[in-house]
């Protein structure tokens, strides 16, 4: 049965985020604060999440080797490069690398009865950008080509899993072969997942994993975005029930045009992996 | 009249964990006015599962109760909070904590007056019993109740300890004269106890013709290979108990 690897110390897993910078990311998302900001959050928050997931006493654990892939004007990049190594990092790298910290005071009942006030380091990894065009298929091509290295050498991995975000259009051609190349890349446990997040401040419904392209509207760049995004695995399905999503049996992992709160709800669901790690 | 003795008391980590990082925790103690073993099970997905689960045993111990209460679990998560080096934590063990320790918990209390076995669990740790007070096994488990995924003792920084949401198995039964053999285990080694005897075993036997850590070792990791046991921390403590003569009747 596919996707049931252990993830372990032994046999760790991969999340690749990759996210659109171009300069329409620079437009607010609501009306507090842009794409670019609010996405930078919400990813540092992840990689936050994945340090406290795989953390034990003892220190982190390499539960998972994780890697950001930025696209814009400036074409396609680590956004992780400030960390040594390859593309996809070490969890534990990323808390030892971070971009810059962020102390904050935290007063915490001690739990003997006393309060304790503690400085606490929030790391920042991904800062927001948002420059230029939108070279989506280069993008795609890297994560691929990152993901395939990455899978031939942990051939009995959890296969791992790609999350990408963009608020538009490709500048660099027709990115769907890329995907479906993607779709190809496995590991013993199952094919590679990619996820893909339109991210818009709109006036038009969203739609949050869609079982069939009916559920889309019928405009060619969100019925691409369909049919590049991966049908999502049984364990995930669990999560997003859990959560309150209506998903259907062969649901994708796609959301369309979704506002800020389900986004950052459609990114917890979409790196469920975290949670099963042991 | 009733004798208790310790006949082992294995702890094997998961094949990946050194000793050190296994999360189990086993004890036993012996006290004219009665006899208390315990063994616990840190949750594998949070942090400090060892230590918490070591404090429960250690906690039960000290003051054994059959009625798990919410002082009983504040008093522990202290001793638990005071071993702790807070300020030294960094950041994403704060979070750690505040999100809680867990440990699955079975505990027994012998009483030496009246012969009586007394059990409390929360989770899928579990006892079995065979000998002259019969054959069976508690919590009342099945086989696909061996899920990995149990309710579990839990207790955050910062938060008031609330029991309200678990189901806390109790029982207490009588020891006929004679000898019982006790054996706690945590659930890898339940879910394999309950199968084997499912299926017409007789797995205390295997427990009883194992009275060395090398030799139970050697079970263990030959069961691993086999896929019969689930690579998980293992646990056993076994009790002989013997009641010396006829129970004191009220």
């Amino acid at each position: 049965m596919p996707y049931t690897a252990e993830i372990s110390r032994r046999n760790p897993s991969a999340i690749l985020f990759v996210i659109d910078q171009s300069g329409s990311m620079a437009d607010k998302w609501d009306q507090q604060i842009s794409k670019a900001q609010a996405l930078s959050d919400a990813v540092n928050r992840l990689l936050q999440e994945a340090i406290i997931k795989c953390s034990k006493e003892d220190g982190i654990r390499h539960y998972f080797d994780i890697g950001v892939i930025g696209y814009s004007n400036g074409g396609v990049r680590d956004a992780l490069s400030f960390i040594p190594g390859p593309m996809l990092k070490p969890v534990y790298e990323l808390e030892h690398f971070p971009l810059r910290v962020e102390n904050r005071i935290k007063s915490i009942p001690d739990g003997a009865g006393g309060i304790i006030k503690q400085t606490i380091r929030f790391p920042i990894w991904f800062e927001p950008v948002a420059s230029g065009d939108t070279p989506m298929c280069a993008a795609l091509q890297r994560a691929a080509e990152t993901i395939a290295e990455w899978a031939d050498a942990h051939p009995d991995a959890f296969p791992p899993v790609i999350i990408h975000v963009t608020d538009g259009e490709p500048t660099d051609g027709d990115p769907e072969p890329i995907a479906s190349l993607i779709h190809q890349l496995h590991t013993n446990d199952g094919n590679v997942l990619l996820f893909n997040l339109h991210i818009a401040a709109g006036e038009s419904q969203s739609v949050l994993f869609p079982s069939d392209i009916r559920q889309v509207p019928p405009t060619s760049e969100a019925q691409r975005l369909f049919r590049m995004s991966s049908q999502v695995p049984s364990f995930i399905v669990a999560a997003a029930r859990e959560q309150g999503f209506e998903i259907g049996e062969g649901a994708r992992g796609y959301g369309y045009r979704v506002d800020l709160v389900e986004a950052i709800k459609f990114l917890n669901i979409g790196t469920q992996a975290i949670n099963l790690a042991r | 009249m009733i004798r208790v003795e310790l006949l082992a008391k294995y702890i094997v980590p998961r094949s990946d964990r050194t000793p050190n990082q296994c999360e189990d925790a086993a004890d036993f103690a012996s006290r004219p006015e009665l006899h208390v073993a315990a063994v616990a099970d840190g949750v594998g997905d949070a942090a400090f599962s060892r230590s918490w689960a070591h404090c429960l045993v250690q906690g039960f111990l000290e003051s054994p109760q059959l009625s798990l209460t919410e002082d009983w679990i504040g008093r522990v998560g202290q001793q638990f909070f005071s071993g702790l080096p807070l300020a030294d934590l960094p950041w994403y063990l704060w979070e750690r904590l505040e999100r809680g320790v867990f440990a699955t918990f079975l505990g027994v209390i012998i009483d030496p007056v009246d012969c009586q076995l007394s059990i409390v669990a929360v989770g899928d740790s579990c006892v079995a019993w065979y000998g002259n007070s019969g054959k069976d096994f508690y919590p009342p488990l099945e086989i696909g109740d061996f899920t990995g995924r149990t309710l579990a003792l839990g207790y955050h920084l910062g938060r008031p300890p609330d029991l309200s949401k678990l189901t806390v198995h109790q029982q207490s039964l009588p020891l006929e004269p004679g000898v019982t053999h006790l054996f706690l285990m945590t659930d890898a080694l339940a879910a394999w106890y309950r199968r084997t005897d499912s299926e017409g075993g007789q797995p205390w036997q295997m427990f009883l013709e194992r009275d060395q850590q090398d030799t139970f070792l050697a079970w263990v990791e030959l069961l691993r290979a086999q896929g019969e046991l689930q690579d998980d921390d293992i646990t056993l403590l076994a009790l002989r108990v013997e009641c010396l003569n006829d129970r004191v009747r009220a």
